[in-house]
C-alpha cells in the first residue's frame, strides 16, 4: 500500500473522487514527508503550509458540493522558484531577489489555479535555471534522493527532487537547454518540454526568451500529459504562445508504424557503458512493441552546443540587465549611480549567472556580433534544417538524455566548461523549439538513466505514446 | 578569439558588473576556455544562410499595440517592492552627479 504522498496524479485522481481520501490529508502527507526530509535534500526553499491546506480544504469542499473543477483539483504539485505565484517569495535561487515577492499569477499558475491545483512551496534551482546540478543555487545545494552525495540534476533539481523524494505529487520546472530533462533522468522522472509556442511564458523570469518553456516533471508519463494538457494554449500574454490544435494524449499499447531514428552523430565515445546499455535495451523494448528503429544522420551536434552557449548568453545578459537593484530585488548602497550598479549587481548575482552575463555582453558588443551571434543564429538555421530533414523521415529521435547518470556534488564545479557539455543531448530540442521527452530507462535499484525522445513541432502525442509504452512494458 | 583582463574588465564595465582585481584572472580563463568551444562554429560554412528568426516560425506574429493596465493590487504589491520609495514613487540615485566645485 502507498502513501498518500507517494501517489502519482491519476491515482490520487481516483482516490479523491471515490471520496477515499481528501485533499487536505493528501497535502498534510506531502507536508509531513517535507518536514522529515528537506532538511537533508534542501529541496524546497520556502513552503506554503497555510495556504496549501487552504486550498486543499475548498477542494474537498467543491467535491462535496459536486463542484470539482478539473482533473488536477485538489492535487499538490511543487513550483520551480522561477515561476511566479502572486504573493508568494520568488527568489529564482538569486541573493538579488531574496526577498521579492510575486505581484501577479504566471499564466500556468492561473491555468493551474483554475483547475483547482494545490501548490505546497517553491523549489530550489541552479541561480536564474543556470546550471545543471542545482549547486549554483545562492541557498545550498539540493541532495539527489537515490543518493545524497549526488547532483540532482538542474537547473530544476529541486522540482526533480522533490517529486523523487515524494515531497510532493508533481512538480513544475523550466527547460532553456535541457533543465527539466536532465534532472528528471537523474532523479528518475519523466520530463517534458514542450514544443516552443506551446505553453505561456508570461510569469516566468526570463533566461534565454527565444528557448524557454514550463514543463512538468511527474511520477509517470500520464501524469505528464495532465499537467501538460492543463498549463498549454494561446496566451495573449505571450505573443509566441501559437493557436495550434490543442495537444490531446493518443494513447496506443503498440508502436506498429511509428519509425524512431536514432541518430548516428549522438551515438559516439564519451557516452557511459551504463547508459549506453540501458538506453539501447529501451530500443530493443521499443522494437518489440513494433516500432521500426533506422539509423538516421543528424550532423551538428557538438555545434548545436556551441550555438547554444552564444545565442543563450546574449539572450541571457539582455534580460538580467533588469536586476541592477532599481526596482526591485537588493540594492547595495554605494556613492553614486554607476557604483550602485556595479555593487549590487557584482555582490548578489552568483558566479555562473555572473559568467554568462559577461560572455552574452561580450558576444553582442560592437565588432563582435557578427563573429559570434550572427555566425550562431546562421548555423541555428542549418541545424534545424537538418532536424526537418530527420524528422521527414522518421517520426521520433532517440538518444539518451545524458551521458552519465548522476555525477558526485562538487565534481564538475571547478570547470564550467564540463558542465556546459552535460547539455549535448537536450540542447537540441531548444535550439529547433522541438518537443522532447525524458523516461526513465535502466535497471531498478540503480541510479536513474533517462531516454530522450524528440518529435515535430506539435507533435507531442507521438512522444508521449512512444514514452507510455515503453514505460507500460518496462513497469507495468 | 581569446581577452585579456583589459578587456575581460572592459566586458565587466560594460555589463555593469563589479569585479573585484583579483577575480578578473579566474573570470577571464573561464570565459576564455567557453569562446574556445565556441569557436568551432566559425569553420561552417554559412555563406548566404538566412539567420534563424525564431525557433519555430509559427511562432513569429504581430498584435494590435494596445495598454494593458495592471491591477491595483499588482501595483501596489511593485511599489511594496521597490528597493528605496518615497511614498509610491521609485526613489533611485542622481542620474547627474553635482557639478565639482
Amino acid at each position: 500500500m502507498k502513501l498518500l504522498n507517494q501517489l502519482t496524479i491519476t491515482e490520487a485522481r481516483t482516490a479523491l473522487d471515490a471520496n477515499e481520501i481528501t485533499s487536505v490529508e493528501l497535502t498534510k502527507a506531502c507536508f509531513a514527508e517535507i518536514e522529515s526530509r528537506n532538511p537533508a535534500l534542501n529541496a524546497y526553499l520556502g513552503i506554503w503550509n497555510e495556504e496549501a491546506l487552504a486550498e486543499a480544504a475548498r477542494s474537498d469542499e467543491r467535491r462535496a458540493n459536486g463542484e470539482a473543477l478539473g482533473p488536477l483539483d485538489g492535487v499538490p504539485l511543487a513550483i520551480k522558484d522561477v515561476i511566479l505565484v502572486e504573493g508568494r517569495t520568488i527568489s529564482a535561487a538569486s541573493k538579488i531577489l531574496e526577498s521579492h515577492v510575486a505581484a501577479r499569477d504566471a499564466t500556468v499558475i492561473r491555468k493551474l489555479k483554475a483547475q483547482g491545483a494545490v501548490f505546497l512551496g517553491r523549489t530550489n534551482m541552479d541561480e536564474f535555471a543556470m546550471g545543471g546540478s542545482t549547486e549554483n543555487s545562492a541557498y545550498g545545494v539540493t541532495r539527489n534522493p537515490h543518493d545524497p552525495d549526488r547532483v540532482p540534476g538542474g537547473s530544476s533539481g529541486g522540482s526533480a527532487a522533490a517529486v523523487a523524494a515524494h515531497l510532493c505529487i508533481a512538480a513544475l520546472g523550466s527547460d532553456t537547454g535541457g533543465s527539466i530533462r536532465q534532472p528528471a533522468a537523474y532523479c528518475g522522472l519523466v520530463g517534458l518540454k514542450p514544443t516552443y509556442g506551446r505553453v505561456s511564458r508570461s510569469g516566468l523570469m526570463a533566461m534565454a526568451s527565444s528557448f524557454d518553456q514550463i514543463g512538468p516533471m511527474t511520477k509517470t508519463v500520464e501524469d505528464a500529459a495532465i499537467l501538460f494538457e492543463a498549463m498549454q494554449g494561446r496566451d495573449p500574454l505571450d505573443q509566441t504562445t501559437v493557436s495550434e490544435a490543442s495537444f490531446q494524449p493518443a494513447w496506443r499499447d503498440r508502436l506498429d508504424g511509428i519509425r524512431i531514428g536514432l541518430p548516428k552523430q549522438a551515438w559516439g565515445d564519451g557516452i557511459h557503458e551504463e547508459v549506453r546499455t540501458a538506453v539501447l535495451g529501451a530500443v530493443e523494448t521499443l522494437k518489440e512493441l513494433g516500432a521500426e528503429i533506422v539509423d538516421v544522420d543528424l550532423p551538428y551536434s557538438e555545434e548545436t552546443l556551441a550555438v547554444y552557449y552564444v545565442v543563450m548568453p546574449c539572450e541571457a545578459s539582455t534580460n538580467l540587465s533588469r536586476y541592477d537593484g532599481m526596482r526591485y530585488g537588493v540594492r547595495e548602497p554605494a556613492s553614486n549611480l554607476l557604483e550602485t550598479y556595479l555593487e549590487s549587481r557584482g555582490e548578489h548575482i552568483g558566479p555562473e549567472a555572473r559568467r554568462r552575463i559577461l560572455l552574452g555582453t561580450y558576444a553582442l558588443s560592437a565588432g563582435y556580433y557578427d563573429a559570434y551571434y550572427k555566425k550562431a543564429k546562421q548555423v541555428q538555421t542549418l541545424i534545424k534544417n537538418a532536424y526537418t530533414t530527420a524528422l521527414s523521415d522518421v517520426d521520433v529521435l532517440l538518444t539518451p538524455t545524458t551521458a552519465s547518470q548522476a555525477f558526485r556534488l562538487g565534481e564538475k564545479v571547478n570547470d564550467p566548461l564540463s558542465l556546459y557539455v552535460e547539455d549535448l543531448f537536450t540542447v537540441g530540442a531548444n535550439v529547433t523549439g522541438l518537443p522532447a521527452i525524458s523516461v526513465p530507462c535502466g535497471p531498478a535499484g540503480e541510479l536513474p538513466m533517462g531516454m530522450h525522445l524528440m518529435g515535430r513541432a506539435f507533435d507531442e502525442a507521438t512522444i508521449f505514446a512512444v514514452a507510455r509504452a515503453y514505460e507500460q512494458t518496462v513497469h507495468g | 578569439m581569446s581577452l585579456s583582463n583589459e578587456e575581460v574588465k572592459n566586458v565587466a564595465h560594460l555589463a555593469r558588473i563589479g569585479l573585484r582585481e583579483e577575480e578578473v584572472e579566474t573570470v577571464g580563463a573561464e570565459l576564455n576556455k567557453i569562446l574556445g568551444y565556441i569557436d568551432r562554429l566559425q569553420k561552417i560554412d554559412t555563406t548566404g544562410v538566412p539567420e534563424a528568426a525564431s525557433p519555430l516560425v509559427e511562432a513569429a506574429r504581430f498584435r494590435e499595440d494596445v495598454v494593458n493596465s495592471c491591477t491595483d493590487a499588482e501595483r501596489a504589491q511593485m511599489i511594496e517592492g521597490f528597493p528605496a520609495k518615497q511614498g509610491a514613487m521609485l526613489k533611485a540615485p542622481a542620474i547627474f552627479e553635482k557639478p565639482k566645485q
